[in-house]
């Protein structure tokens, strides 16, 4: 199972930096959704999750990044997305997603949206 | 017409969304797209739900295009099971309230023009077709 995911982390200043490619579907998503909650579980709070390179979201992806929102949510902290392909960002809109998460067409900007000193 | 069978293992997700790529070799990237979701949020349901228990049977999906349209059936030998009697889902909820899940059935009725159920000799029959663009 994942064979066809591929996860990379790293940190810029106080954001964990989360870039997922390939598929996120029933079969990957779980082990998509252990790597965002050990951030979080480590006290992360300013999450960016860059979908720039991933070529497949299922409902069960967007479960994951809902999942990750409300728990951000709760605990006070920011999730951002990174993403510009029409594709996925067609998914987001037909779930609704577009309207509650914070989408920016690429990594640097969806890093400048983060408030300052984060 | 092009066929493929395989084990409902979620392991068949990514198998099954190279089947299509193939089957529908031509046509739009928007298009396989759309069938590869909603193939793909069908067999993840069957796969998830449709073994309770028991050892996992066998999916076969079939695909056919022409200058109009796209039709596809998914054949599973699981437990009777019509997603269309899903309810829809809220959309239009704050993000505290919205439910987990809910979505996969959505988005199948969204991006297909048509979809029905059928349980025949004890299988699950899911029939879609979608117009290709610039087809009346």
């Amino acid at each position: 199972m994942g064979d066809h995911l591929e996860i990379t982390e790293r940190r810029e200043g106080a954001v964990d930096i989360v870039a997922v490619k390939g598929r996120l579907d029933a079969s990957s998503s779980e082990i998509a959704e252990g790597r965002i909650n050990r951030l979080l579980d480590a006290g992360g709070k300013n999450l960016l999750i860059n979908l720039c390179d991933l070529d497949y979201i299922s409902s069960s992806g967007l479960r994951v990044l809902l999942a990750a929102l409300k728990r951000l949510k709760k605990d006070g902290g920011t999730l951002r997305i990174a993403c510009g392909n029409p594709q996925i960002l067609e998914v987001f809109t037909m779930a609704g997603f577009h309207r509650i998460f914070s989408i920016s067409p690429d990594e640097a900007a969806a890093l400048a949206g983060f408030p300052a000193g984060s | 017409m092009a066929e493929f069978t395989i084990r409902a293992d979620l392991s068949a997700l990514a198998a099954i969304a190279d089947f299509l790529a193939e089957a529908l070799a031509g046509c739009s990237d928007e298009l396989v797209f759309a069938i590869q979701l909603a193939v793909d949020e069908a067999c993840s349901n069957t796969i998830l739900y449709g073994y309770p228990g028991g050892e996992a049977g066998l999916i076969t999906i079939t695909c056919t295009v022409d200058d109009e349209t796209v039709r596809v059936t998914i054949a599973d030998d699981g437990v009777a099971f019509d997603p269309l009697t899903a309810p829809p889902p809220l959309l239009d909820i704050p993000v505290e309230d919205r439910p987990i899940g809910g979505l996969g059935v959505h988005f199948i009725r969204t991006v297909m023009d048509s979809v029905s159920y059928a349980r025949k000799d004890g299988m699950n029959v899911l029939s879609m077709e979608k117009r290709r663009a610039g087809s009346p």
